[in-house]
């Protein structure tokens, strides 16, 4: 499978030399969910942060190639970056809550994400992002463009940032601990929207979390991040079923996982 | 909502009361005996009767706390007596000066806050950038200088040395100018930092990354969503501060013999113009109170979050 | 972005406060000594008026030349030192005694007494602090002695609910009642807990109240209320030397920087201490 998105030995460090994260490389195939799992403070919002090169360079130093249906986004300006965030590569944060700007309605925001991308008129937008909560089964959707952020709940606001994250169409999703916010039920309902974004329109997802049941049921294929590094990576089956990296074995050990028992 | 209104407005009541039991207390202990004063500033004899009849006649013969009583109904209905100079009643002495004050003031408040918050916006933007080190400069200096001597200072360079504006009085507005710029730099040093530090603190923020990763402009995102939640703050800090203001009004309206309201008040103390002394203060403790329930009902204006959840923010 | 800065910016903000603060105490404890020497610093009697040498220009006799009757101005300067410098110390310890006694006499009994003191901090807080000097000086005839009463009378209500505020969260964590226990006597209570708990908020709020009595007690005299002439004092220097602004503006140039000066020091250190103790600020 070609891939649409290329990490090929991604290093960064501080400007004082401390290193974040060390040589890393990955690919994201259309349609293919990558799961990235690690404890907390391994590196993995930092290399998600990187990919959108969203680092401050001041502080940051970022090397190696990320390269994006064959170009290297490390080559490009600033000004064709933003084009790339939203409209080809798109993010969701761990806390939905926090997301949006308290002062602006979730329409504004929607039709603010929708117009800086595509050049079309306000009711444009606006049926654009009514159709887009619709995908995610929000009822009353109208409700919802006038609501403030405060108003939503938590499940809500995440189905919200997938509905925006994918009415632009991205070739890539990166989801950064989509479910950590969100009791169970939410978590399900997140989950099969992500499954659901990857079925019908064949994006590339990236999947970050430290649950490994979530890792588990959503993968393809499985990045184990440890300080800064990708001690092992591998198919999601033969992860659980033979992980090879010492670290990997912890990991499963401590979720209550044993290794072999991995449901098909 | 409407319950949240009431009760801050009620709030203000029994510290109003209690201002004015201090007050009274203080006029009590005064040395000086009000009926003497009244006499001597409207050069009559102070006879024996005559002062005891202007005695009763300011209720100083009866209990202190139907002095008290007094007052407060008194001064409820904005009777604040009659000034022992002019013998006009106060409210309309007042009221003469008032306009000018208020003019003062509000042309310095304005100065203040279109100077303050491109300056701290842009000082907070860019942390350590030129306008950061040039707002904590003036902040600096700002809270550091006496205010009469940055009024004599300005009228130095500018009227005496350049002959540009005039030394003082009013008039013309090239007369507001320097006097405005006196008053508003205290003010200026004081809500640039705090518009500096409120928008900081909101571009560390998580809905800041997220708008940048969804390709918005940095433009909107400082102008539109920083500066949008970032300003409330400052104008707390802006609404807590009319204290400053008012008390600013009083050494620049000396200094530049501006015929305002703080001005009158100083020669009503020279004068020992009680009624006018008492006015004064009762009002400038109205205003302090007020200010701070008017900035409380002007955020609810300002962050819909407080309006419809009727309480905290963030 | 969560990520740590790097160690060099953090010890550069460490030495420049350090700098900060080394420079403020060095500059204000030279004028302490200079104020409290200035009988023996000051060339000449700051009262004595000579006509004859009135508005000289700086010469070696007259280092600062002279004002509008003749007087030293670097002498009256030297006074004016004392006077600023001695009544700020004044009133703040006056104002930080009697808030200790009525924060601590609030926090310590509670109930209704506490109700009592702490509603009179209420209302004397409903004022502007200037104004209630002013109204009190007003009220009570105009002069040095009355201002600084005025100025204490005002400034206590700070000190105050902090004393209070530390007491009643001692009280809470039960510190008082567990070296009873052990048998402390009140004084160790005092030394070992209360102290280095009231120290650093009390050097912060010390140091700006400083400022802001030096202001206060300027801004008094320059308005003619404060020290009365022939007083040397820097504010009422820029009262006379207002006057004479056309001809001779160092008369009002000099006292009104030395004013800014030693605020702008008393506030660097403030604010430098406020940092180091992680102290938050109160502002007037």
């Amino acid at each position: 499978m070609k891939p649409v998105l290329s990490v090929e030995h991604l290093t960064i460090e501080t400007t004082n030399g401390q290193p974040l994260v060390r040589d890393i490389s990955f690919s994201l195939a259309a349609g293919q969910i990558v799961g990235l799992v690690g404890e907390s403070g391994c590196g993995k919002t930092v290399t998600s942060l990187a990919l959108l090169r969203l680092l401050d360079e001041k502080v940051i130093r970022q090397s190696g190639r990320i390269v994006l249906d064959a170009t290297d986004l490390m080559t490009l300006s600033d000004r064709t970056l933003r084009r790339v965030r939203g409209g080809q590569i798109a993010f969701i944060m761990q806390n939905p809550m926090s997301a949006f700007t308290p002062v602006y309605t979730i329409g504004h925001q929607l039709m603010e994400t929708i117009r800086t991308h595509d050049r079309c008129s306000k009711r444009e937008a606006k049926n654009r992002a009514v159709e887009a909560l619709r995908e995610v089964n929000l009822d009353q959707p109208d409700r919802i463009l006038k609501a403030y952020p405060f108003e939503l709940s938590g499940g809500m606001l995440q189905r919200v940032m997938i509905a925006l994250a994918v009415c632009l169409r991205p070739h890539v999703l990166i989801a950064d601990e989509p479910t950590t916010a969100l009791d169970v039920y939410n978590q399900k309902l997140v989950l099969y929207y992500l499954e659901k974004v990857r079925a019908t329109y064949d994006t590339a997802i990236l999947l970050i979390s430290h649950d490994l049941s979530v890792i588990a049921e959503m993968a393809d294929h499985v990045l184990v991040m440890r300080d800064g590094e990708i001690v092992e990576q591998a198919d999601v089956f033969d992860l659980f079923d033979q992980p090879s990296h010492p670290y990997t074995r912890q990991l499963l050990t401590q979720h209550g996982i044993q290794a072999g028992g991995m449901k098909a | 909502m409407g319950v949240y209104i009431l009760k801050r407005v009620g709030s203000v009541i029994p510290i109003l009361l209690l201002a004015i039991l201090l007050l009274t207390v203080m006029i009590h202990l005064s040395p000086v005996d009000p009926a003497e004063a009244y006499l001597s500033a409207a050069h009559i004899q102070p006879t024996e009767e005559v002062l005891a009849q202007k005695r009763a006649e300011f209720g100083l013969d009866q209990s202190f706390l139907t002095q008290y009583v007094t007052t407060v109904v008194r001064l409820a209905s904005f009777d604040f007596g009659t000034s022992y100079v002019s013998g006009k009643p106060v409210l309309d002495e007042v009221l003469l000066r008032l306009p000018a004050t208020v003019q003062l003031a509000l042309s310095s408040l304005l100065l203040a806050i279109f100077v303050s918050i491109p300056l701290g916006f842009l000082a907070g933007v860019r942390k350590n950038g030129f306008f950061d080190h040039l707002s904590r400069g003036i902040a600096f200096i700002g809270a550091s200088i006496p205010s009469f001597w940055l009024g004599y200072l300005l009228i130095f360079f500018f009227s005496v040395q350049l002959d540009l504006l005039p030394v003082g009085g009013i008039g013309s507005p090239s007369h507001v100018i320097l006097p405005a710029i006196t008053l508003a730099l205290p003010l200026i040093a004081l809500y640039t930092r705090l518009l500096r530090t409120s928008v900081i603190e909101t571009m560390r923020e998580p809905y800041v990354l997220f708008a940048r990763t969804r390709g918005i402009r940095e433009t909107i995102i400082l102008g539109k969503h920083v500066l949008r939640v970032a300003i409330p703050p400052m104008l707390t800090g802006l609404g807590m501060n009319l204290g400053k203001l008012l008390t600013g009004t009083i050494i620049v309206e000396t200094v530049f013999s501006w015929p305002g309201f703080g001005r009158y008040f100083i020669e009503a103390i020279f004068d020992r113009d009680m009624p006018i002394i008492q006015g004064y203060v009762f009002l400038a403790a109205l205003l302090f109170i007020g200010s701070s329930l008017l900035v409380d009902l002007l955020q609810l204006a300002i962050d819909p979050r407080i309006a419809r959840k009727g309480g905290n923010r963030r | 972005m969560n990520v740590p800065l790097g160690r060099p910016r953090l010890l550069d903000r460490l030495s420049n406060q350090r700098l900060i603060l080394i420079g403020c105490s060095v500059f204000l404890g030279l004028l302490f000594l200079a104020a409290l020497a200035a009988p023996w610093l000051a060339p000449h009697d700051p009262y004595l008026v000579n006509l004859a040498v009135k508005l000289q220009e700086p010469s070696w006799t007259y280092p600062l030349g002279t004002d509008h009757l003749g007087r030293c101005t670097l002498s009256r300067l030297l006074y004016g030192a004392r006077v600023s410098l001695g009544f700020a110390v004044l009133i703040f310890g006056s104002s930080l005694l009697i808030g200790l006694l009525i924060g601590t006499l609030a926090g310590y009994i509670g109930g209704w007494v506490d109700q009592l003191l702490m509603r009179f901090c209420d209302g004397v807080m409903a004022f502007p602090s200037l104004i209630l000097v002013l109204g009190l000086v007003g009220i009570f005839g105009p002069g040095l002695k009355q201002v600084i009463v005025a100025l204490m009378l005002v400034q206590w209500v700070y000190y105050a609910r902090m004393f209070r505020g530390l007491i009643m969260t001692l009280k809470e964590k039960n510190f008082i009642a567990a070296a009873r226990v052990n048998g402390s006597s009140h004084w160790k209570i005092f030394r070992t807990h209360l102290l280095p708990n009231i120290l650093p908020p009390l050097l912060v709020i010390g140091t700006l109240e400083m400022g802001w009595a030096i202001m206060d007690i300027s801004a008094m005299s320059f308005l003619g209320l404060g020290v009365q002439s022939p007083g040397a004092e820097w504010g009422a220097m820029i009262h006379e030397g207002k006057s004479y602004i056309r001809t001779n503006p160092e008369l009002m140039i000099y006292p009104g920087l030395l004013i800014m000066l030693v605020i702008a020091s008393f506030n660097l250190l403030g604010e430098s201490l406020s940092e180091r103790f992680g102290v938050t600020k109160q502002t007037k």
